[in-house]
């Protein structure tokens, strides 16, 4: 049997029903017998796994209606689910995850056959880093003489350029990259073979190093220019001309460089190189330009730069081989995992653990995977393994949609296991997207996938038959011609207020406008701000939106009552204080700012939170924040304030914030304190909360579209470059397939670059590496996919955008001419009425009527300046002081009862003579031996019992059970004597709502007579005042009991007896009032 | 005495309306405890901690290489021995006694997973194990066979199907039915409540409709289902004059559940400073709040215990006459002198000697403050697990810490008097009420029960152990709801779509809910759903009528509150106050750069506190670095000499490394400690060489220096003293002052700019102050870029000389300028925050730099960045 015998491969085009056809599957097996509980999907996100689940639940419970089998309707309950109910309800507790939840649980369950301690806790995406720095510092620190000085020539030790990736990055990359292709230690010392071979061949066959001359020409080029610089002249007499703007800018940085240089030995590589630029100004020119070109000419011989580059690639994997058995001892230890340890630890066990295997192939029957298209090589692994035993799996994807390369997917590698799943189905009918939408995609993509080696038929699209419809949507394209790339993108945003406005019948929440990097999303979300309309992506962080800043200056202050600082902001933002109009006026005109400070203290917002800070001892953040949140009054606050909705959700997401320092503090093992997290919370960026709602245009990334949908689509960065690089490291695959092992022939290749400018005969000797080529053809393929994912997005509207005509990138995705547009003054009759103007010419010959035009950025309006406020509940009179919801009987006060207390029977000498440490423990036994209806034992088991209660309390060494026996026997009589037939009632239950409150409690004995009870309590006092103590202690319980039997009951309680075992005594408790 | 009887009962109330006498709703737990009060069984507790350390032993006496969970030992025995504890109480909770049955014959039987043996083992090993609830099911069950104690109980009310009970209660049932209890089943409702599902997207707005249905009834026949935290539905509660439901979250991070766990995070060496801030700050710290001042004082100064700023405050303490002495001497041992090693592992009595006096701080304030009192009793569990043991590591302790410090379960406000009845879960509703409310839906979960493996199901039943299926108490927990949802005429559940900024996922209940509803026919599970909910911002109409399951309130609309950005300039009156008593450069800068900031900070005294300030990074690593330069120069020129042999400046990096940088000494900081020592000894290095080779002879550093500022502000004249430190002053082979500043940043770039642009005032200003004339002399001068190993001068004595655009005598004129300037304006009451001034100048005419050079001011630049003020003067204010 193949490998992919049980498989079937779905392959869902965009809009297809992809979630549909998954749910209907996963039904169908239910409906078939498989329980709840043996079915496992994954699927790329928290909130799609819940979904899912609501879904198939829906679906489930559908299913039994409509066979009859369900839970009635409207009839009462009983009788029994069905299974397909059952199954609904059992979803929550079955593997439908995340592909790393799914792991986790598994793992959890499995800790102790995986040999992990079970107590897991997983590191969290923010923690990863400061764990790895953890277990990997002893190593680091051990390689880092060696390493530095090289690293130091080649610019990765921190001094280089400033987004040069440092050596320890690299070697943490190299890592990741060796865990998630599941490469060990071993495999790393032949990749460091094979980097070194590879880079080798761009350089020149090495000769002498002449640094050393190198310098002395530079030294002496140095002496010259301070010689210019002093004269005025240059060598040939002539006036240097020193004044111009380009020399100004370049002269100092290069003094800087020559004055970095110290030992010749010790120079970075970018220096040799870029010393001084290559068109260098004024006197500079003829002093360093000819030196600066026998430099390049000789640097790819240089001997010392291949000794570099070697060394540094052979101690970065040596290091990143010793960092991985590192990281990995040290979470172990620590009982820590992060997500890529989940994964490769379930394959571990899928694959080598017998026990597991056994428990898993028992336990699971259908495993779905969905989002096929993005799994990373690692879990493509574990799911080849997992499918195996499974009795069938189904994996759900697009290979078009894969656009998680950049996180390590490698859809290459995704794509060549698909082609070998025999069972396949395709789906083609789209729901999402009308006509005119689905035909421009269709034509671009069906050309462009072509490239990739897909079939038409895989790329093809059509709307069902029957859902033709009467709209067919249209299409634009706007041509921003801007320089400026900020200019650009505010034209984009004038186009989509001018889009709205062409259509009413289109809300702003109805269009997306899809970007490439967070930074345009940030622009594009500001130009529209700045036209009225509001982005969903708010540019404000977190920390810097009002209610935010008001409740976390309101947590310090709790913190710290001398945190003036704090003091002051709360009463600068916050309206409701007296001080908040004035607070600059009293301050900065005070020669006394310790009694103005003190002032603003006394106002009731402040005295709130003065007196939250008795409560926060034993409160953790998050208690104190959601305090705070009440005492300043945030919700009536926001209420009146503009987007209300936003701001709520950012009082969620800073909660939020506090739980990530939660896990920050789990990972690292350490405690959590207030202090704790307003330090976090200073060191944090984060994004304040979306906006949302019908008036909000949604402004997102590419990659963030992914599976949603919207009326109108707006695409830009139609012209980005695609950006490859052959320097850095990088996982390759240079062998076929084998799906025994689908990762072997995996390495890592890692090419350092000392020229982080670029501009060196290295770049150049690269840019024609085959290396370079591979890259970019991968990256073209990722663009091709992230442009179908964009184009896929629209249902009636879909919009390109371009610096000119023709954009860019969509025409270098691999067909020529690929696509572009323009006006048209003759309009095709059949498109009047879409306003279109012109067409979108695809593959030169394929016209699409589209509306043309060409963008300007339009004026900013003012913002806006107001809004109708939210309702609010009509304000109330402060709250009043209530008593507690739940009491205890036994720790009511006695203070301020009345009553008589007399001794009324005297049982028998004295039990005991005094107390000790244990008498807690000796109260308990003689309850429990007074407890039980020990005279229906016969004397010896009376005695074995009280035996028995004296020593499972722990107390024989202070009591003897006799004192049990006889406390019991004696008290006995005397109840037979003074209370004949009446009937007792050993450790009673009686429940009593006083006034809402609740009280629950157990009687130690009621006796009931023919007209009412009598109340009894034993109490092993063993001291010398009984009375005072029973006075001082039980009046309060004694009197609720009372009261509490009378309300169950009505009828009186008579008498109310304090049984004192130890002494011996009864006495009564009279008149209690 | 009737007792009701369910699965899910055991936090249930016993009744609502008419509570009585012997009538009690119980769960497992409960019923369990009953019976053992009946049958003389009761016994204390062993807390679970104690339990896990006595099973650990057991572990142990069987462990073996080749024992299955031999590698899960080795890395982790506490969690193991719990984990597998767990396992066992589980089976013994349903009637095991520890044997496993022989293996069948025939083929079929793959046997047991490697759980099931080790189980066994463990029953059979040497040690005491305390027993359990899991073990008191089964000795009632004995009991209830040779015990002729009469129980006391006449009827057994079975909340649900007896058949419902897994096995081995089933057995209990019939053991209570022989001895005379009558068994009855309770009556189920015949009817299903009217649903309505209110979604809201947030908690808060949850519970703003939420209290605002509850105070608009007067709920005599309400019950309230909390089954999630309402303390943030308090909140609005208070708000409506309703009482609290006062329920709180399980967390193990409340402030006093801090204190052990980080106490013992602090007697290791060295000292995480971060850590004992955080600890010197807790509410219920044991050290007192006055010498906590003190030492946070110095952690602000030295980063590290063990400085001179450390033993200054542990000095003061000793002098404070409320402190004293002895306090002091208990802290300088506690985080100074007496820490354990960092590595390896220490005995148990080593770590009780170090909490010696923790412990007995933390007991004197327990008799004062009984909120400590469960503190101290983790402690002394602690301490008692921790003395036996031969070597703990710092995993151990966290592990056992957390074992015995356990989640608890909190709320600032405790519940109120109300109305209402109040559960924690639907399932717990015992009697007919009009109205329930659902909050916390989607949280809401009966407690889950352990998974076993298939085999291991098979083997125990075939030793009459019988497991309960998940999917059988899944059943019961929806039947049971549903059934329980039938007291209730209307049900109206509250779900959140998003909590702590995450999606929450849905609560399958609701599905099970919703399909007992009636419906049209033909409508789907998601149409039902959709049919009864209703959106939490669809409730309040036009005219501010809000209403929900027929409660009806009239809404006000909230006051609109529009803030406006404080004014740039303030104007606060004409004000002689405000003039600088005295000057240092860092205030001078400040006043130069923002009045505002300055005002704030110098005049009116805004302060965020000590513990906040506890430098680090760059600032940390300048403070250091210039620490090590002044001890080595001490060195030298006590010796004459100039230039420190590498040993030397090794020495002094390790000598002061504790004080000034010792977080560079916890775990997972080698590598930049390296890296810091490496830059820094070669820094060092080329800083003494660099002098001596530019011929310049280093006399002094932190050299003092005082000299009155000559200004005419305000219309008068004023001599305002500056007074400062010059960081390293020496004198050049002409014979001049040489004046150099030594700094550790990241980038050289402004430095040199400010070179370059003859702007340098910090040097400036230490000429003048060192010189006599009015005028800062042209004497050499240069910062010293420590992570750079570089100078940067526009004097030829420190390596290659930067152009300068202008000589020192015009900077300061232009500085002189300046501060007039800056001090007319505050003086008249014009306090200006800089930035806002600057950004609300208009585009097309003069920005602030500008307009400066143009009226001959020297501009400095706010330093934002770097200031506490951006929130109040508006920079970071949020005005929309
Ligand atoms: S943030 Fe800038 S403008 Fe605001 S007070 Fe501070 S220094 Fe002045």
């Amino acid at each position: 049997m193949s490998l992919l015998d049980n498989v079937t491969m779905v392959s869902a085009s965009a809009g297809t029903g992809k979630t549909y056809t998954l749910t209907t599957k996963i039904v169908e097996q239910i409906e078939a017998g498989i329980p709840a509980a043996s079915i496992m999907a994954t699927t790329f996100t928290k909130k799609a796994a819940g979904e899912l689940r609501e879904r198939i639940a829906g679906r489930l419970l559908d299913r039994a209606s409509e066979l009859g089998r369900g839970s009635g309707t409207g009839s009462g309950a009983g009788g029994g689910m069905s299974a397909l109910d059952l199954a609904a309800q059992e979803l929550g507790s079955s593997l439908i995850g995340t592909v790393n939840s799914v792991c986790g649980q598994l793992l959890q369950e499995y800790a102790i056959d995986a040999g992990l301690s079970p107590a897991l806790e997983v590191i969290g995406e923010e923690q990863l880093s400061s764990i790895f720095r953890l277990a990997t510092d002893e190593v680091l620190a051990a390689h880092a003489p060696e390493i530095l000085p090289v690293a130091h020539r080649l610019g990765f030790d921190g001094t280089g350029a400033r987004d040069a990736a440092s050596w320890e990055d690299t070697v943490r990359a190299v890592v990741d990259a060796a865990r998630t292709n599941l490469l060990t230690a071993a495999d790393l010392p032949a990749c460091a073979d094979r980097s070194w071979t590879g880079l080798r061949e761009l350089l020149d066959t090495p000769r002498t190093d002449r640094r050393p001359e190198w310098l002395t020409q530079l030294r002496a080029a140095e002496t010259e220019l301070e010689q210019v610089m002093a004269s005025g002249l240059m060598p040939n007499g002539k006036k240097a001309n020193v004044t111009s703007a380009g020399f100004l800018e370049q002269h100092p940085k290069l003094l800087a460089k020559l004055a970095s240089i110290r030992d010749v030995g010790d120079v970075p590589w970018e220096v040799w190189r870029g010393f001084c630029l290559s068109s260098p100004a004024g006197p500079l020119k003829p002093i360093f330009l000819g030196l600066r070109q026998d430099i390049h000419a000789e640097l790819l011989a240089n001997p010392a730069l291949h000794e570099d580059l070697e060394g540094y690639i052979r101690r970065v994997f040596v290091c990143a081989a010793e960092c991985l058995e590192a990281y990995q001892e040290f979470k172990d230890a620590h009982g820590l995992m992060d997500f890529v340890d989940q994964e490769a630890r379930v394959l571990q066990l899928a694959h080598g653990n017998e026990a597991f295997r056994r428990a898993f192939a028992g336990r699971i029957r259908f495993l779905v995977v969905d989002e096929f298209q993005d799994t990373s090589p690692l879990q493509l692994a574990l799911f080849l393994e997992l499918s195996s035993l499974a009795e069938q799996a189904v994996w759900v994807g697009d290979p078009k949609q894969a656009i998680y390369g950049f996180r390590g997917a490698d859809p290459e590698l995704m794509e060549a296991v698909v082609r070998q799943v025999p069972r396949r189905e395709q789906l083609s009918y789209t729901w999402r997207s009308q006509q005119h939408v689905i035909d421009l995609s269709k034509t671009v993509f069906e050309q462009v996938f072509a490239e990739h080696g897909m079939s038409p038929e895989s790329v093809h699209l059509e709307l069902p038959p029957g859902h033709s419809g009467s709209a067919f949507g249209h299409l634009e394209a706007w041509t921003r011609p801007q320089t400026n790339d900020s200019e650009r993108l505010r034209a984009t945003a004038a186009g989509v207020a001018s889009l709205l406005a062409r259509h009413s019948n289109l809300r702003p929440c109805d269009v997306a406008v899809l970007a490439r990097s967070n930074a345009d999303v940030l622009t594009i979300s500001a130009a529209l701000d700045g036209l009225g309309l509001r982005a969903s992506r708010s540019a404000r962080t977190l920390g810097s939106a009002r209610e935010v800043q008001l409740a976390r200056a309101a947590m310090a202050y709790v913190a710290d009552a001398y945190d003036t600082v704090a003091l002051a902001e709360l009463v600068a933002i916050h309206p409701g204080h007296p001080d908040h109009g004035t607070w600059q006026q009293e301050l900065l005109a005070t020669p006394e700012p310790d009694a103005v400070l003190a002032s603003w203290k006394t106002a009731p917002v402040l005295a709130a939170l003065d007196a939250l800070r008795a409560d926060a001892s034993s409160a953790s953040p998050t208690a104190v924040f959601e305090a705070v949140v009440g005492a300043l009054g945030l919700p009536e606050l926001i209420a009146g304030w503009s987007t209300p909705e936003t701001r709520l959700r950012n009082l969620d997401a800073l909660r939020g914030s506090i739980d990530q320092y939660y896990e920050r503090c789990l990972a690292l093992r350490s405690p959590a304190t207030l202090r704790g997290f307003l330090d976090f919370f200073a060191g944090e960026e984060q994004q304040s909360a979306e906006n949302s709602g019908p008036d909000v245009v949604n402004v997102l990334t590419y990659h963030k579209a992914k599976g949603l949908e919207w009326k109108a689509v707006v695409l830009e960065a139609l012209d980005k470059d695609l950006r490859f690089s052959s320097f850095g490291p990088a996982v390759v695959q240079d062998v076929a397939l084998n799906l025994a092992q689908p990762l072997a022939g995996r390495w890592v290749r890692f090419w350092p670059s000392p020229f982080p400018y670029g501009g060196s005969p290295l770049d150049e000797r690269a840019k024609t590496s085959s290396v370079a080529q591979a890259a970019e053809a991968r990256e073209r393929r990722n663009m091709a996919r992230l442009m179908y994912v964009g184009m896929s997005r629209a249902k009636e509207i879909t919009v390109l955008t371009g610096k000119n005509s023709t954009p860019a990138l969509l025409n270098n995705l691999g067909v020529p001419d690929l696509m572009s547009w323009r006006g048209e003054t003759e309009n095709d009759p059949a498109d009047a009425g879409t306003g279109a103007n012109g067409v979108i010419l695809v593959g030169g010959d394929i016209r699409l009527a589209a509306r043309v035009e060409t963008l300007e950025p339009a004026e900013a309006v003012p913002p806006l300046r107001t809004w109708t406020p939210r309702y609010i509940d009509p304000s109330q009179p402060p709250a009043k002081v209530r008593k507690a919801a739940r009491f205890k009987a036994s720790s009511l006060d006695s203070a301020g009862i009345e009553a008589q207390v007399r001794a009324v029977a005297e049982l028998g000498p004295r039990l005991a003579q005094h107390g000790s440490d244990d008498w807690g423990a000796v109260g308990s036994a003689v309850h429990a031996y007074l407890g039980t209806e020990f005279r229906s034992l016969d004397e010896t088991a009376r005695i074995r019992s009280a035996e028995r209660i004296v020593q499972r309390w722990g107390v024989s060494q202070t009591v003897d059970p006799d004192l049990l026996l006889t406390a019991g026997e004696r008290f006995e009589a005397y109840l037979d004597a003074e209370f004949p037939g009446w009937k007792r009632h050993r450790e009673a239950a009686i429940g009593w709502r006083p006034e809402g409150q609740t009280m629950e409690g157990w009687i130690d004995l009621l006796l009931e007579g023919p007209e009412g009870y009598v109340l009894v309590d034993h109490k092993t006092y063993p001291g010398s005042d009984p009375e005072g103590h029973i006075r001082t202690k039980y009046l309060g319980q004694m009197k609720a009991y009372a009261n509490a039997i009378e309300a169950a009951t009505g009828k009186p309680v008579q008498r109310v007896l304090i049984h004192l075992p130890a002494l011996g005594k009864v006495y009564e408790v009279a008149g209690l009032r | 005495m009737i007792i009701e009887f369910g699965w899910f009962l055991d936090r249930a109330p016993w009744a609502f309306a008419a509570p009585g006498l012997n009538r009690v709703r119980v769960g497992r737990k409960n019923l369990i405890g009953l019976l053992q009060t009946r049958l003389g069984l009761t016994r204390p507790d062993t807390p679970n901690a104690e339990r896990v350390s006595q099973y650990l032993q057991r572990l142990q006496s069987i462990d073996s290489p080749a024992a299955w969970f031999h590698a899960s030992f080795a890395v982790d025995a506490w969690s193991t021995a719990q984990e597998l504890l767990a396992a066992r109480d589980d089976a013994v909770t349903n009637g095991w006694d520890g044997r496993l049955p022989e293996p069948l014959p025939d083929a079929d039987d793959d046997g047991p997973s490697p759980l099931l043996p080790t189980l066994a083992a463990a029953e059979r090993a040497e040690g005491g194990l305390a027993p359990s609830l899991a073990d008191d099911l089964v000795e009632i069950l004995d009991e209830l066979q040779a015990s002729p104690l009469p129980l006391g109980i006449d009827e057994l009310v079975l909340q649900h199907p007896e058949a419902t009970f897994p096995a081995v209660w089933r057995r209990l049932i019939a053991a209570l039915r022989s001895r005379g209890v009558h068994v009855s089943e309770a009556a189920r409702p015949e009817t299903q409540p009217q649903l309505t599902i209110l979604n809201a997207e947030t908690e808060w707005e949850a519970a703003e409709h939420t209290a605002r249905w509850l105070a608009a009834a007067n709920n005599g026949r309400t019950a309230v289902v909390c089954s999630d935290s309402t303390s943030v539905l308090d909140q609005y509660l208070t708000a409506l004059g309703q009482p609290r439901l006062g329920a709180g979250a399980q967390s193990p991070w409340q402030a006093q559940d801090q204190l052990i766990p980080l106490f013992f995070e602090l007697i290791w060496a060295p000292v995480n400073v971060y850590l004992l801030a955080e600890f010197l700050t807790l509410p219920d710290t044991p050290v007192r709040h006055k010498a906590g001042r003190s030492l946070l004082r110095a952690l602000r100064e030295e980063p590290g215990t063990g400085g001179e700023a450390w033993l200054k405050a542990v000095a003061e303490i000793a002098g404070d006459v409320d402190l004293g002495p002895a306090l002091a001497a208990t802290l300088d041992t506690a985080f100074n002198t007496g820490l354990l090693p960092a590595s390896g592992s220490v005995d148990g009595r080593s770590l009780l000697a170090a909490a010696q006096w923790f412990a007995a701080t933390v007991n004197a304030r327990a008799a004062v403050e009984p909120r400590l009192q469960a503190t101290t009793a983790q402690l002394k569990r602690v301490l008692a697990l921790l003395e036996p043991l031969p070597d703990v590591s710092r995993q151990d302790l966290r592990r056992i810490i957390a074992a015995v410090v356990t989640p608890a379960s909190e709320s600032i406000l405790p519940a109120e008097a109300a109305p209402w009845l109040r559960l924690n879960h639907l399932v717990e509703l015992g009697e007919d009420v009009e109205d329930a409310l659902w909050w916390g839906f989607k949280s809401a979960t009966t407690l889950a029960v352990r998974r076993w493996e298939i085999h291991d199901v098979r083997t125990l039943a075939r030793a009459g152990v019988h497991l309960p299926s998940p999917e059988d108490l899944t059943a019961l927990a929806v039947e049971q709801t549903v059934a329980c949802a039938g007291h209730a005429r209307r049900l109206l559940i509250v779900q959140i779509a998003q909590r702590n900024g995450e999606r929450l996922n849905g609560n399958p209940l609701l599905e099970g809910l919703v399909a007992r509803q009636p419906a049209p026919t033909g409508h789907t599970m998601e149409q039902r759903i959709l049919d009864r909910s209703v959106p939490a911002e669809s409730l309040t109409g036009e005219d501010g009528t809000w209403k929900l399951t027929g409660r009806t309130v009239r809404l006000t609309p909230a006051q609109l509150r529009r803030p406006e950005a404080p004014a740039p300039v303030q104007e606060v009156g004409a004000n002689q106050t405000l003039i600088p008593q005295t000057l240092s450069f860092s205030q001078l800068n400040t006043l130069l750069g923002c009045s505002l900031s300055w005002v704030l900070q110098y005049k009116s005294k805004l302060r965020i506190p000590d513990a906040a300030q506890i430098p680090s990074e760059n600032r940390m690593l300048g403070s250091f670095a210039h620490k090590v330069v002044e001890v080595l120069h001490g060195q030298l020129y006590a010796e004459n000499r100039a230039v420190p042999s590498a040993e030397e400046v090794r020495n002094a990096i390790e000598q002061l490394l504790p004080h000034f940088a010792s977080e560079l000494l916890l775990p997972g900081e080698k590598a930049r400690r390296h890296a810091v020592q490496s830059t820094l000894e070669t820094a060092v290095a080329t800083f003494f060489e660099q002098l001596q080779r530019g011929g310049v002879a280093l006399q002094g550093m932190e050299e003092e220096f005082r000299k009155e500022l000559r200004l005419t502000a305000g219309g008068t004249e004023h001599l305002i003293p500056v007074s400062g430190r010059a960081d390293a002053v020496g004198i050049d082979d002409a014979g001049r002052r040489t004046v150099v500043d030594l700094k550790w940043s990241n980038s050289d770039k402004y430095r040199r700019a400010e070179i370059q642009d003859g702007e340098a005032l910090q040097l400036a200003l230490y000429q003048w102050a060192l010189g006599d004339g009015d005028s800062p002399s042209d004497d050499p001068t240069a910062y010293y870029l420590f992570k750079q190993r570089s100078f940067a001068s526009a004097h030829g004595h420190f390596g290659a000389k930067l152009p300068r655009t202008q000589e020192p005598s015009e900077l300061w004129r232009k500085t002189v300028r300046s501060a007039e300037f800056t001090l007319d304006e505050v003086l008249a009451g014009r306090v200006t925050a800089a930035k806002p001034a600057e950004d609300a100048l208009p585009a097309d005419g003069l920005d602030a730099p500008a307009q400066a050079a143009e009226a001959g001011r020297l501009y400095v630049k706010p330093n934002c960045r770097y200031c506490n003020f951006g929130t109040l003067c508006g920079l970071k204010g949020d005005f929309s």
